[in-house]
């Protein structure tokens, strides 16, 4: 604040300033008739130039300016050796004389010679003889426009780094990773949050807080518009949330008490849009308040998705808004998932935006397609693919994560065998095996990687390439659908079994596909640069052993328990 | 976002809306506003119905509209919202501000 203060108040002598400047600045003349450096030296010297220097021909004016830069070369076209051309195209060959001005003088008053001289590089043209007015008021006009130039690029620079300074302190103000790992430990779940600034400040923030033994409190908010004041107001409300911790288990409550505390503080117009939710990990209870922020999804354990009641006048409009206490529930296996706007109003390169079913239909979809608890992580990954390019506005997704009943839903048995066609008969199983894992989380992801490998790419054959193409168009369910009703495909099945002892869980995974060339998949040095084998990649980090065989349809894995 | 300004004989007005208004409109809108002042009607009419999409700075623009038709003296009301533009007024409960 106190840089743009000082700039603030240099403006009035702002044009002094550059006075100085343009009388102190370092001119070179090039000429190989000492007459006329003389002349056009006196002439400068009477204009009130001090700082002036000489050069013979061209060879020298290009040492000069090498050794010691000029603000400003006065430059003769016809001289012996090196011409004013070759001096115009030399200079402006290299970056750091790029921009240096260059008043080419010349007795020759053609057309064609004009065109000439500025497809050289010259800036400007002054005739010969000399005209000592029309010199002086065009090497003035020059230095202005360099120095001016100047001090507007140092700001904008100056600019970009407070921008992007006040972007980092920004994302000071989100939960730090140890505070949400502790959170989770203590809930028993698992919490996927994700924040990008936009290219220009924006105004998002989402935080999360235990209250007490057994319950959660977690926010997000959005303040309308973007730019300076509504980052500043995003540091306004955080201070102020702080205030009300004592509200913090009724969500109407808390909501009404920001309220009041900010409205009086809000620009006209400027406003937060917000979604605060207490869990009970207890009872799976969930109290929950909104001022008009995106419908935050529950997910079920089955990918069902149900919204949330979100509206409500947002935060900073009228003095006295009524909030209400909504009730829900978020028993074990299911997410809660709260998002900002932009990944609903984002239009894609066909101009179209997803718009909020178009959103919940992305995000079911996402959901088949690996662990739950890796949901937000392969949710944006595919968003980015469809929307590319900078984002207009703040991007955060957040999402918790509740832990199945792993204990209920383990197979008993020391082996066994499974057989599934389907993505979501495919999480049933992972969910089983990863049950009497040491690690289910980890266990689970790892097992859905291989499963829907072994699905789309096994079962229904479609390759790399082409899932890839239809992430970016937005197909992959369908041609999923498509394709298990085809007479080819119908019968394909995954068969898994697994056998336990007292110190390892090995799984194979067979499907009836042609497989794939897996030793260039496997190998670690650029696993993670080939994006094909990103899946295989992060399912080889998630077991103590990996093998394909056979043809590349069959993989097998070996988690040890510890000892 | 594109606007046209009917005025009417009883000293009203309507204006009609195309395109989205979002963020980048906010100069256009302060124009509008002025036009408006200009008038000095004493009821308008916001028709959105060919209005695809709203953002929430959009919002916070017919929020100081709202504001200066208080100021001014003048009735604003919000007409023809459907789709997601309906959808944020609803959510936003701004619907019972502006279309009361």
């Amino acid at each position: 604040m106190t840089d743009i203060e000082k700039a603030g108040t240099k403006e009035p002598g702002r044009a002094a300033a550059v006075a100085d400047e343009v009388s102190a600045a370092k001119i070179l003349v090039v000429d190989d008739m000492p007459l006329m450096r003389a002349m056009i030296g006196t002439c400068l010297k009477r204009g009130g130039f001090t700082n002036i220097s000489f050069a013979e021909d061209g060879q020298e004016a290009l040492d000069r300016v090498a050794a010691d830069m000029p603000d400003l070369l006065v430059l003769d076209l016809n001289m012996p050796k090196v011409s004013g051309y070759d001096v115009c195209r030399a200079l402006r060959s290299k970056p750091e004389t790029l921009a240096l001005p260059i008043l080419v003088q010349s007795a020759s008053e053609t057309a064609e010679e004009r065109v000439e001289v500025f497809a050289a590089g010259a800036t400007d043209f002054v005739s010969k003889p000399i005209n000592q007015p029309e010199l002086l008021a065009r090497a003035r006009m020059h230095l202005e426009n360099k120095f001016l130039i100047n001090s507007l690029s140092n700001f904008h620079s100056r600019i970009q780094a407070e921008l992007t300074m006040a972007r980092e302190m920004q994302h000071s103000l989100l939960p730090a990773q140890d505070y949400v790992d502790e959170l989770e430990r203590q809930s028993g779940s698992t919490i996927e949050a994700f924040y990008k600034a936009s290219f220009e400040l924006g105004g998002d923030l989402w935080g999360c807080w235990p209250i007490g033994d057994q319950k959660m409190g977690v926010y997000v908010l959005d303040i309308s518009g973007h730019g300076v004041s509504a980052a500043l107001n995003t540091f306004r409300v955080h201070a102020t949330m702080a205030r009300f911790e004592a509200y913090r288990e009724d969500p109407a409550e808390f909501l009404t008490m920001l309220n009041s505390a900010l409205q009086p503080a809000f620009p006209l117009g400027q406003f937060a849009t917000m979604f605060y939710g207490v869990i009970d990990f207890s009872t799976g209870d969930m109290t929950y308040a909104g001022a008009g922020a995106p419908r935050p999804m529950v997910l079920d354990a089955n990918g069902g998705v149900r919204l949330l009641d979100s509206s409500g006048l947002p935060v900073g409009i009228i003095r006295a808004p009524k909030y209400e206490n909504r009730t829900d529930r978020l028993d074990e296996g299911e997410s809660l998932f709260c998002y900002s706007d932009v990944l609903t109003e984002a239009t894609g390169p066909d101009g179209d935006f997803l718009s909020e079913d178009g959103f919940v239909k992305f995000v079911s979809d996402c959901e088949l397609e690996g662990a739950r608890v890796t949901l937000v992580e392969r949710l944006l990954e595919q968003f980015y693919i469809r929307v590319p390019g900078a984002l207009p506005d703040d991007l955060t997704a957040v999402a918790i994560h509740r832990a199945p009943d792993y204990a209920a839903l383990g197979d008993d048995t020391s082996s066994g065998k499974y057989v599934f066609k389907t993505r979501r008969e495919a999480k049933k199983v992972a969910t089983r095996l990863a049950a009497i894992s040491h690690e289910p989380v980890g266990i689970a992801i790892g097992l859905m990687e291989l499963f829907v490998n072994a699905i789309e790419h096994g079962c229904l054959g479609i390759g790399h390439k082409e899932k890839g193409q239809l992430l970016e168009t937005g197909g992959l369910n369908d041609e999923i659908h498509r394709r298990r009703k085809l007479k080819e495909y119908a019968k394909n099945e995954v068969v898994v079994e697994f056998e336990r002892t007292d110190s390892t869980l090995e799984i194979v995974v067979r499907d009836p596909g042609k497989g794939f060339l897996y030793q260039e998949f496997l190998s670690d040095d650029e696993g993670h640069e080939k994006k094909h084998g990103r899946g295989i990649f992060m399912a080889k980090n998630c077991f103590d052993e990996l093998h394909y065989r056979g043809c590349g349809n069959e993989v097998r894995v070996l988690h040890r328990f510890p000892e | 976002m594109e606007y046209r300004i009917e005025s009417r004989d009883d000293n009203t007005a309507k204006v009609v809306f195309s395109g989205d208004i979002t963020f980048s409109e906010n100069v256009a809108f302060r124009q509008l506003l002025k036009d408006l002042s200009a008038k000095n009607p004493k009821a308008c009419v916001f028709d959105l119905s060919n209005v695809s999409m709203v953002d929430s700075a959009g919002l916070g623009m017919f929020l100081i509209a709202r504001d200066q038709a208080e100021t001014g003296g003048w009735r604003l009301s919000v007409k023809g919202a459907s789709g997601h533009v309906a959808a944020m007024l609803k959510l936003t409960k701004l619907s019972d501000l502006l279309e009361g």
